[in-house]
């Protein structure tokens, strides 16, 4: 369906259950909203080590949905922690926006 | 009277003991375990010189002082017989004033063919050998073998520490093992998931509640965010399976599983995290962990970790019977 998220895994797990897909896609509506938020205020806070638990939390949930890409973007800030603030700048622009696809493939599935 | 009482101290002599017990199925050794909390405060050798009074009718028996709060007593004989009769005894002559002489509370037998492996476990444990309160053992033991003993009491933080400050008083510990000996008689499974982001939890449980499929009951799941609060959970509930995330908002699931397997070595424990590193697999595999899931997991990772579960519950029997 998208390279932005392979949703096979998912579907093993649900077994095509849509309205548990539904709980499951806010669920990670939800994670994805506090982890982000997290980050964002790592950044300003020039926060390295919670810049780094927050992009890993990023990871974990963007794994196990199946968003590949916005898993190895997050996976990259996690292990450039202690890039400047300026490249912090740049990843922290290329996971919002990865994170607004997945969320636009995301919210028509929960009709 | 008996003919020889041979009383030990260390825990070596009962471990051989209890194997020999075990590879000879027509073996007629029976154990009994004495809290030392109902005893009047007497030494050792006061209490084997009482004991050889109700042992009569045995050719040789052994007496284990471990730790400080248990006596276990074994001998070679006609066992439920030779266990009333200790428990006759030992409940008229040598226990406080106050308590009950058929109360069952101060003695219990234990049937070395059914449930040597998880006594093995307790007494090492007792004895300092499973690495926890070793040297507050031994002292007491050393310094006051039959004295009053506080170790049970809820103020003794220190007893059960490690670096991460997951403790158990020596109360939660008793309350347990009672808990940990019910194992083997579950209708359902226990499983403790310790995640921090909803959306990994939910996905977790619902692979698990997924696990009923094979004609067994759904497994109650206890779902937490943080290791403390697994560690509460786990000491009230002694789950069969916990499932730890690494990265939590208040440690590392590293210190969450070396805690359980230091408290219990039985206890199953799988560590799910997107660090799969090899640093990360090693502090694992030093805690003794029974498996390491990297993110994303799929459905047969987590089910094929309670199917082994399962499997070796089959294999271990039942757990320490009352008679």
């Amino acid at each position: 369906m998208s390279k932005t998220i392979d949703f096979e895994n998912l579907r093993l797990i649900t077994d095509g259950d849509q309205e548990l897909e539904k709980e499951l896609f806010l669920a990670f509506l939800g994670s994805s909203a506090e982890c982000i938020s997290n980050l964002v205020a790592a950044y300003d806070m020039d926060d390295e080590e919670d810049w780094k638990h927050q992009a890993h939390a990023l990871k974990g949930i963007c794994l196990n949905l199946g968003a590949i890409l916005l898993g190895e973007l997050s996976k990259k800030a996690q292990e450039d922690y202690r890039a400047t603030k300026q490249e912090k700048e740049k990843m922290l622009n290329a996971i919002q926006s990865e994170l607004t696809q997945v969320r636009q493939i995301i919210t028509p599935l929960l009709n | 009277m008996v003919a020889e009482l041979i009383e030990y101290s260390t825990v070596p002599p009962m471990l051989n003991l209890i194997d020999i017990a075990q590879r000879d199925s027509e073996s007629l050794w029976g154990i009994a375990c004495v809290k030392r909390e109902y005893l009047r405060p007497m030494t050792n050798e006061a209490f084997l010189l009482t004991l050889r009074s109700a042992l009569q009718d045995v050719d040789a028996a052994n007496v284990f002082f471990i730790g400080s709060r248990r006596i276990y007593i074994m001998w070679n004989g006609d066992q439920k017989k030779i266990y009333k009769q200790l428990r006759n005894f030992v409940g008229s002559v040598l226990t406080q004033p106050g308590i009950a002489a058929d109360s069952t509370a101060f003695i219990s037998y234990i049937d070395p063919h059914i449930n040597s492996d998880e006594l093995k476990l307790n007494i090492r444990e007792e004895g300092g050998l499973a690495g926890f309160g070793a040297n507050k053992t031994k002292q007491a033991v050393a310094a006051d073998p039959f004295g009053e003993d506080d170790s049970d009491d809820d103020d003794d933080m220190g007893a059960y520490s490690n670096p991460q400050a997951l403790v158990c008083t020596g109360a939660q510990r008793e309350r347990f093992n009672e808990t940990r000996a019910e194992k083997p008689y579950r209708k359902q499974l226990q499983i403790l998931v310790v995640e921090d982001q909803i959306f990994s939890q939910k996905l977790l449980c619902e692979i698990i509640r997924s696990s009923r499929s094979n004609g067994q009951d759904a497994p109650v799941i206890d779902a937490v965010t943080g290791i403390h609060e697994g560690w509460k959970a786990y000491l009230k509930k002694a789950h069969d399976i916990v499932f730890a995330d690494l990265g939590l908002a208040d440690g590392s699931g590293h210190a969450l599983a070396r805690a359980i397997k230091e408290l219990d070595p039985i206890s199953q424990v799988v560590i799910v995290t997107a660090n799969n590193f090899e640093e990360e697999l090693g502090v694992a595999r030093q805690n003794n962990v029974d498996g390491f899931i990297a993110k994303p997991y799929n459905k047969k990772q987590i089910l094929d970790c309670i199917d082994k579960y399962t499997a070796t519950l089959k294999g271990r029997g039942k757990g320490v019977a009352r008679v």
